[in-house]
């Protein structure tokens, strides 16, 4: 039984090869949130399997190696394979069959990047690394409102990492000639970036080479047209785009499901919207599983019970959205204060609610991920400050929010701030661009120093840069 | 060399235990300095050890390097234990654990390996598996094969196709 399973997984894993190019070489560079999404869920039998597929592995191994002095047992060989470099990793798939099977399995993929973190860890000579994706404009349209429509549709990558020179290198560079006009909020998890754009939906993998970017197909959004929501940089503040300049402003978040360790995508959209109203009924999600093979988009069963905008956030196994209080029908009752929360696993709905500020109060809020805690952002005029959530015993929506930083005007010096905090071992810091409209620079602002350090080599940017995202990667 | 490294050890106290390699090599050893392989703690526990402890799958030299090992690293394993080794730095450890696998061509490494895994000592097992795969790095999978003795079972197409898919892991 136990070996038919694995056939199927292997099998899934052979048509993952053909189809997704490197899903599994870009899950093995993938971040540390990928290991903290497995410690974290003590359900998933990763020891078994793994326990398993080497058994299995290894008599099938026998029959394609030599049995000459200086081999080893595959027991051993899968050790050293685990302490190998994700190049030379990559490299060592084409070995063997037995090799390429051993490290294209999902279980040997999360037990390496344990491997690689401990191993960080110990030598203490790893920094965090991180890629930024810059929104970059073609051209500056003066006033164009709310969102430009002249993104550049070559899409850079670059890898930071925190070193004494603050460099950033161009990972890649991928020219898309012209698919899109605009790009919407993206997002970063395990080193993968999801690009929503006017026209499509795509997912990069910066890390590996050619053709590696997911182009997804049209989902539900063919039928409607999303509500038009942008992030005016100006006040920090969403708003609605005005009569006429109605896009579809996509809103899809990335993360892992923890129960099939597969990742998804998910995207809400509206079954229909009245612009002229702004109302909308039964906002609805769809789900694309990636290296699943019917490669289509899968609507929820259950229906978000509030219209959602903004690039949800990824936190151990589930997305979180912001809650549309535009697109509510007039004359209903003000939604909760909260987020709503979606677990990728179960796929079901449900809030986290906070009183950070009081319900009038139009603060921009967000959830951010710190130290492996959840934590709200708030965006005040000259500071911000972070919260940290502990969960209530009594229940799972209602959280106790304390006051954990704040970061006074010094730190800030009148940037606007983009990516949301990004942090990897207690060491936060926030990035965002210098004050000047269309500036090529980004700085960085690390929490514990109150400080700030400008990140030079970024000025090398292609383009006008508009906005930029990050993720971490290990 | 490997005696008299154990013999420096006797006066820190404790029980001496001996091992005895495949080829009958006698091995004087503090019982600190053994039961940083679970095997020999296991069977330390379990009263065994009385006629020394024979172990058929380790050569003499490989075990001259195990009992080396041992022994600079009794400092952490036994805290109460001996002063004088328990007073190498970790600058000194790392020097000499460097040292000890720099020179060590595969057969030896692989077999060394496999004394680490036999005595089940992981942190020379971590040391030495890290060290295979930091001579791997830079490695065409040719010279990969080569090194484990492992034979190509790709056909040349499915070669081609796979080195195409990772074709970034090939540029250097």
């Amino acid at each position: 039984m136990g070996d038919v399973v694995l056939y199927v997984l292997s099998f899934i894993a052979m048509y993952w090869d053909a189809i997704f190019f490197e899903l599994r070489t870009m899950d093995v560079i993938a971040t540390k949130n990928n290991k903290k999404a497995i410690d974290r869920n003590p359900q998933e039998p990763t020891t078994t399997l793994i326990k398993r597929y080497k058994r299995r592995k290894r008599r099938r191994v026998q029959h394609h190696c030599h049995p000459g002095a200086s081999s080893l047992p595959n027991e051993l060989v899968y050790e050293i394979l685990l302490r190998l470099p994700v190049k030379t990793l990559s490299r060592s798939k084409s070995v063997c069959r037995a090799w390429r099977a051993t490290i294209s399995n999902p279980s040997f993929i999360t037990t390496h990047l344990e491997q690689q973190q401990q191993s960080a860890v110990s030598r203490h000579e790893q920094k965090p690394s991180f890629l930024i994706t810059p929104h970059t404009l073609d051209s500056m349209i003066d006033d164009e409102e709310p969102w430009p429509t002249t993104f550049s549709n070559i899409i850079t990558f670059y890898r930071w990492q925190e070193t004494e020179q603050d460099d950033a290198h161009l990972v890649r560079a991928t020219n898309l000639h012209g698919e899109f006009r605009s790009v919407y909020g993206m997002s970063h998890y395990d080193g993968l970036v999801i690009f929503p754009t006017n026209t499509r939906l795509y997912v990069f993998n910066p890390a590996t080479g050619k053709g590696d970017v997911l182009k997804l197909p049209d989902g539900q959004k063919r039928r409607f047209q999303t509500a038009g929501l942008g992030l005016d940089l100006g006040t920090n503040t969403y708003k609605i785009l005005p009569d006429g300049q109605k896009s579809r402003f996509q809103t899809a978040g990335l993360g892992l499901d923890l129960g099939t360790n597969t990742y998804k995508i998910v995207r809400s959209f509206d079954r229909s919207i009245d612009f002229n109203q702004w109302t909308h009924d039964a906002a609805g999600m769809e789900v694309f599983t990636i290296g699943n093979r019917d490669s289509c988009w899968r609507t929820v069963a259950e229906d978000p019970p509030y219209p959602v905008t903004a690039d949800p956030m990824y936190f151990k196994g589930s997305l979180y959205w912001h809650i549309c209080k535009e697109l509510l029908q007039e004359g209903s009752p003000p939604p909760p204060q909260g987020f709503l929360h979606f677990d990728l696993q179960d796929e079901t709905f449900s809030l986290v609610l906070h009183d950070v500020v009081s319900p009038s109060d139009e603060t921009r809020l967000d959830l951010v991920e710190l130290g492996g805690e959840l934590c709200l952002a708030q965006y005040l005029g000259t500071e911000m400050v972070i919260w940290k959530s502990s969960p209530s015993p009594s229940d799972d929506i209602s959280h106790q929010w304390d006051r954990l930083y704040t970061i006074g005007r010094r730190g800030m010096a009148g940037g606007v701030v983009l990516g949301l905090p990004v942090v990897r071992d207690l060491l936060p810091f926030i990035l965002f661009r210098a004050p000047e409209k269309a500036s090529r620079k980004m700085v960085k602002c690390d929490i514990r120093m109150d400080g700030q350090a400008e990140l030079s080599a970024m000025r090398a940017l292609l383009g006008l840069v508009y906005n930029f995202y990050i993720g971490s990667v290990p | 060399m490997a005696a008299a490294a154990a013999e420096a050890t006797t006066d820190g106290g404790g029980k001496m235990i001996i091992l005895i390699s495949a080829d009958g090599k006698r091995f004087e050893v503090t019982e600190a300095v053994a039961s940083q392989s679970q095997l020999i703690s296991n069977m330390i526990e379990d009263d065994c050890t009385e006629n020394g402890v024979r172990l058929p799958n380790v050569d003499g030299d490989i075990l001259t390097m195990v009992v080396d090992y041992c022994n600079m690293h009794a400092g952490d394993a036994a805290a109460a234990g001996d002063t004088m080794k328990a007073s190498s730095t970790e600058e000194e450890l790392k020097k000499f654990d460097a040292e000890l696998v720099q020179a060590l061509e595969n057969p030896v490494l692989f077999k060394l390996i496999l004394a680490a895994n036999f005595l089940n000592i992981k942190s020379l097992l971590d040391m030495t598996c890290q060290r295979v795969a930091d001579m791997m790095s830079g490695k065409t999978p040719e010279q990969m094969r080569e090194t484990f003795s492992i034979e190509n079972d790709f056909t040349p197409e499915e070669e081609a196709a796979i080195r195409q898919e990772n074709a970034w892991a090939f540029d250097d």
